[in-house]
This record gives structure tokens, sequence and C-alpha cells, in this order.
């Protein structure tokens, strides 16, 4: 271990491989600054001139861009509630309020540090878990998986606090919308009403863009010609991206456990940071004693999600690199590629190739560090967007997020998709019906349905006795129970 | 009737309609084989319980709390709406801007991305940003050179085919 230690830090410290790394760090930073594009994109355009450099460069290159694009895709949400990709979206729900209120600074300088903070501590537990994490990642079976997910959806799903049906009731529906198309363990076509587009599924981008982006862009208009993002804000010296700084200090702690929260999901296969920064966004309400400020621009709504996506993040790289298996889509671009390269993921990668593992481990480490530094340096200016007239943003966000729905599958339905789930994002917030549950739904539903089919097949009713699948249980009814319980009490107040 | 309606949480209307969307899924899932409709039941049937038990409670108007200064929707964890804005009002706002949305898509499908990027941009400017004329042809031709070097040139994105042109046989 110490020999691959020395070799890896001899191997990453040379002028050739800080130039790519810094190279990827910066052509994610441009790409994936666009909503619905990053570092997937990026690396799908790359592939074919990835194949020709050698493995230990090509992946310090595949790392800077990958690492990037986690810090990036915050910046759209941020600044005008269209997450960047499907791990923002938890940051859209106090970032662009943050915005709006004239915190743009503030909040970007506090979700880069988080992100990097976040990137460097999921990057070391990963390092730290590389000799045990084969057998803690056994002791988590079918059963195990299926209850993680439905822990997820229901911490989500009540978290609502006023709403907890309709918050259920949206989860279920996400649920529900992820099963349209080929079910997986049969092959039947379920719900696809003859439509060749929905035999696929309708893919989690137009969604996305639907229900979180378009209704703040209609709502971002709503005062005429001349209003502007942070429209009645006092800029002052608190709404720097120092204070945000400072914001993540005082928050350490949460920063901490968001991390390790976006850590441990990141190495749970096919779970990844869609759901992990919905689960640090749920602890960081959850473990508030003021939590009103939520969704209404509380900086602490940044930190935990921003720690937690890239966290998770490393957590992913561990996932592919130890078991072979991706536990994202652009992990499976990076699959492709190591394979391309002549490289077998697998345990192989954490015995004799421990030296190229390591490579990767300091190239998270580093890309993280320039990742942060470079978002840093033009915070200021990305935040004065936000003193734009809304109307001169307006078509030219419209535009993007039409061409980001587009490319998911490039077909009229992601278009079609898009116009619909905007109907329904747009009608859920003025009603008061939470949407994120409903994302998280979506996102949770393959892994939910496999693990439930092949729990029910597999074990009958016998998973019920595990241990984990216990304590798992435990938690999700005590969440259902403290919501209940805090629902009425509200209740009991508002009427007193 | 039309009165009681009338009164009725827009609230309602989405319950109805997620009330519907799950009514048909779970009854479409009738049709499958077990091992299909299993899961699609497990989710369903207990989304469909909650969702008649909101329809009801949106009827009696039990989220229905709309007293001067009441938040609406209390306690929901989103992003806060502003409620200081008539609803008449947003009503009619998000109809104008659904309309210059639709246009847009309408634009794509008769003429495709490639033109009618320039010209929602364009048309939009001068119509509600008031902006000249001149700036706002820079900002459309702007857009189109990114949209095209990125999306065509890079990307190699597969455009859709514009009415117009299939019309006219191109």
């Amino acid at each position: 271990m110490l020999d691959a230690i020395v070799t890896a830090t001899g191997e990453i410290f040379t002028i050739s491989r800080m130039a790519w790394l810094f190279g990827g760090v910066l052509l994610g930073s441009v790409i994936g600054f666009v909503p619905g594009i990053g570092g997937r994109t990026t690396l799908a355009i790359l592939l074919p001139f990835i194949v020709k450099m050698d493995p230990a460069s090509a992946l310090v290159l595949i790392v800077g861009i990958h690492a990037i694009g986690n810090t990036a895709d915050t910046i759209p949400a941020i600044l005008f509630g269209i997450p960047g990709s499907t791990s923002a979206t938890a940051t859209v729900m106090d970032g662009f309020p943050m915005a709006k209120k004239g915190e743009a600074e503030r909040a970007l300088g506090a979700s880069f540090l988080s992100s990097g903070i976040g990137g460097l501590i999921g990057a070391f537990t990963v390092l730290a878990t590389i000799p045990m994490i084969r057998p803690v990642i056994l002791t988590f079976g079918n059963p195990e998986f299926f209850m993680t997910a439905i822990l997820a959806i229901v911490m989500i799903a009540l978290l609502t606090g006023g709403a907890p049906v309709k918050g259920l009731i949206a989860g279920c529906v996400g649920l529900m919308i992820g099963m349209i198309g080929v079910a997986p363990q049969t092959g039947v076509q379920r719900w696809t009403f003859d439509q060749l587009y929905l035999s696929d599924g309708i893919p989690l981008i137009p969604i996305a863009l639907g229900v979180f982006a378009i209704p703040e862009l209609v709502d971002m208009t709503l005062g005429g010609g001349g209003t502007k993002i942070a429209a009645n804000a006092q800029i002052t010296g608190t709404s720097t991206k120092w204070r945000g700084v400072k914001d993540v200090f005082e928050h350490w702690w949460l920063l901490v456990r968001s991390s390790f929260i976006g850590s441990w999901i990141g190495i749970l296969p096919g779970i990844g940071s869609g759901s992990a920064i919905w689960l640090a966004y749920g602890h960081a309400v959850q473990s508030s004693k003021d939590k009103d400020n939520f969704g209404k621009g509380d900086v602490r709504g940044v930190i935990a999600p921003e720690a937690a996506n890239n966290a998770s993040d490393a957590g992913d790289w561990c996932l592919t690199l130890a078991f072979g298996i991706p536990g994202s889509a652009t992990m499976s671009l990076v699959l492709a590629a190591m394979l391309l390269l002549g490289l077998s993921p697998g345990p192989k990668m954490v015995t004799e190739r421990l030296d190229l593992t390591l490579i990767i481990v300091w190239s998270l480490v580093l890309a993280n560090l320039m990742a942060t530094g470079l978002c840093f340096l033009f915070t200021k200016q990305l935040a004065g967007i936000t003193k734009l007239p809304v109307h001169h943003l307006f078509p030219v966000l419209i535009v993007l997020i039409f061409l980001a729905a587009y490319q998911s599958t490039t077909d009229w339905g992601d278009l079609v998709a898009l116009l619909g789930f905007s109907a329904i994002g747009i009608s859920m917030k003025r009603f008061g019906w939470p949407r994120p549950p409903l994302i998280v739904g979506i996102v949770l539903q393959r892994l939910a349905e496999t693990y439930f089919f092949l729990t029910t097949k597999l074990y009958g009713f016998s998973w019920l006795t595990r241990p984990v699948v216990i304590v798992l249980f435990v938690l999700t009814v005590w969440t259902i129970v403290h919501a209940v319980m805090r629902h009425s009490r509200d209740k009991a107040r508002a009427k007193a | 009737m039309s009165e009681a309606l009338r009164k009725l949480d827009p609230s309602f209307w989405l319950s109805l309609f997620f009330v519907v969307v799950i009514a048909v899924w779970v009854v479409a899932a009738a049709g499958l084989d077990w091992d299909t409709r299993l899961f699609p039941w497990a989710i369903g049937l207990p989304a469909l319980a909650l969702a008649l038990r909101q329809l009801v409670a949106d009827w009696k108007g039990a989220s229905h709390k709309t007293e001067q200064g009441e938040e609406r929707y209390p306690g929901v964890l989103d992003i806060a709406v502003d409620r200081s804005i008539p609803p008449e009002e947003m009503f009619r706002h998000t109809v104008k801007t659904a309309y210059w949305i639709l246009t847009f898509a309408c634009g794509i499908w008769f003429l495709g991305f490639l033109i009618s990027i320039p010209l929602f941009i364009f048309f939009y400017l001068i119509s509600e940003a008031k902006a000249r004329k001149f700036p706002d042809l820079i900002v459309a031709g702007i857009t189109l050179l990114f949209v095209w070097a990125l999306f065509d040139q890079l990307m190699h994105l597969t455009w859709p085919e514009a009415a117009l042109f299939t019309l006219f046989g191109f």
C-alpha cells in the first residue's frame, strides 16, 4: 500500500499530469455550466481522443472533467433556479431564493467551498475504506437496498411538514412515472400506450427541468420589464462570497455529516448523487431547530446537498473501480473509457493496479481543489448576472432548457415531456404540493422495484428479520411517526 | 353547484388530476401478469387511497385557509411562492408566459431549432423586454452561434425535421 502511495504521488505531481488535470477541469467548467449537458456529455465528446492517451493521463483528464461537473452545475441552479443536472435539484431549493434576496455571491461561495470540502472528504473516505470496502458493501443485500430506497422516499416525502399526505402522494406518483416503459424483470411494456418514445421510460432531464426550472422562470418574470432576479435586494457586506465561506465553517458539522451521507450513498450501487443530495438536504432540515427558513434561502440548504453531491462522486468512483459496477450514467462512460484503455475495473484495481486507483484518488482531491478555486475566481462576475433584467435572460434560458431537454434522447417526446411536466410543476408549486418527492420517486424507482422483486422472490418474508433491514425499517417508521406528530402539533398550535 | 366549484381550493383540481392518473395506471396494470403488476399495485393502491383522502380534504376545504394574511399552504418544503401577488394576476402572467413558451415550441416544430431560436429571442426581447432592435439582434445572433457551435458542431446533435421543410420536400 505504502509503495503504491509513493508511486501514485510521484506520478500525479508532474507537469504533464497537472496540465491534463487542469485542462479537464477547465473544459468541464466551460461545457458543464450549460444546463443538462454536464460532465457526461463532455466525456462522451472526448472519448475517441482519450483512448489514444496513456492510461494514467487519460484517467486524470476524466477525473478533471467529471469533478468540476458537480461544482459547476450549481451555478445555473443558484442564479436562475435551473438545475444544471439532477444532482443540483436540491440546491435550487435554497440557492435560488438566496439569489433573489441578493445573496447569490454568498450562496455560490458556500456552495463552491462545500462542494470542494465534500469532494475531499469523499476522496479520503474512499481512500480509507478501500481495504474494507468489499465486506462493507456485501453486508448490503437486496432487502437492504430496497429498504434504503423506501427510507429515502419516505424521508423526503414527509419532510413536507405542513402537507405529509401530499408529499407521500408526490413520492408515489414519482415512483409510478418511473415505472413507465419496459418492466426490468419481465420485459413487458407498462403504460406506454403504444408509444415508442415511452418504451424506454421518460428521461429524467426533461422532467427535472419541467418540474423545477420552468416554474421558477415563470415566477421570475412576474415583475414586468425591468425586474431583476435580485429585484428588491439590499446588497450588503453580508452577501459576499466570504460570508458564504464563513457560513461553511459555521456549519462545519453539517458539512461533515452531509459528506459522509454522500460518500455512503455513492458507494451503494445504483442510488447515486440524485438521491444523496435529497437525503443530505432532508437531514439538514430534520436536524435543524429552526426549519422555517428552508425553501426561503437558508444557506444550510445549499451546504448540505453540495457537500453530499461531490462526496457521493468519490463513492461512485470507488464502486466503479473496485467492483466494476457503474453507479451512474456518467460512470458507465468512465467504465467504457477504462475498458478502451485496456484496464479492467474490478478487484484487481485495488490490488494489482492500486497505483492507478490512488492516482484517481489524488486526482479527485486536486480536481476538487482546482474546481473550487476556479469557480471562486468568477463568483462576483457570476453573481452579477442576478442584476441583469430578467426579461433579457428569459428567452436565452428558455432556449437552453429546450435544448437540454431535447438532447436527452433527441426525440419530440422530450419536448412534449418538458411542456407537460412544466404544467405539473407550476401547478404543484402554486397549490402547495411539494415537488422534491416527485423527483426522488422517479430517481429511485428502478432501484426500488428491482430490489423489491429480488427480495420477494429470493427471501419470501424472511428478509424482514435481517438486522440492517430492521434498523432501516425502524428509521422509516420513526420518520413517519415523527412527521405525523409534528403535523398534529402544528395543527393544534394553529388552532390555539 | 357552479358556485361551490368556484369556491373550491385550486389544489382540488390537482388532487383530482393525480387521482385520475393513479387510477388509470392501477386499472391498466390489472391486465399485466403478476410479476409485472406487483410493484405498480404495491405503490399504486396506497397512493390511490392517499390521493382520494387528499381529494376529499380539498373538497371539504381542509387546506383552504385563505383568510387575510394567512399563508395558504403553510409548511410545504419547496421554494416559497410570493403570495402577495393576487392570484388573478399570477394566473394572467402564467398564461402569457406559457403562450411564449408554446409559441417557441410551435416554432421548433414548424421551422426547426436553428431558425426559431433567433426569431424567438428577437421577438421576445422586442415585445417583453422593450429593448432596442440592434442589441436584440446581437443577443439572438450570439445565442445562435453558441448553440450551433456546441450542439451542432461539437455534439453533432440530430435536429428534428422542421414541418415547413418536410412540407416542401427539402
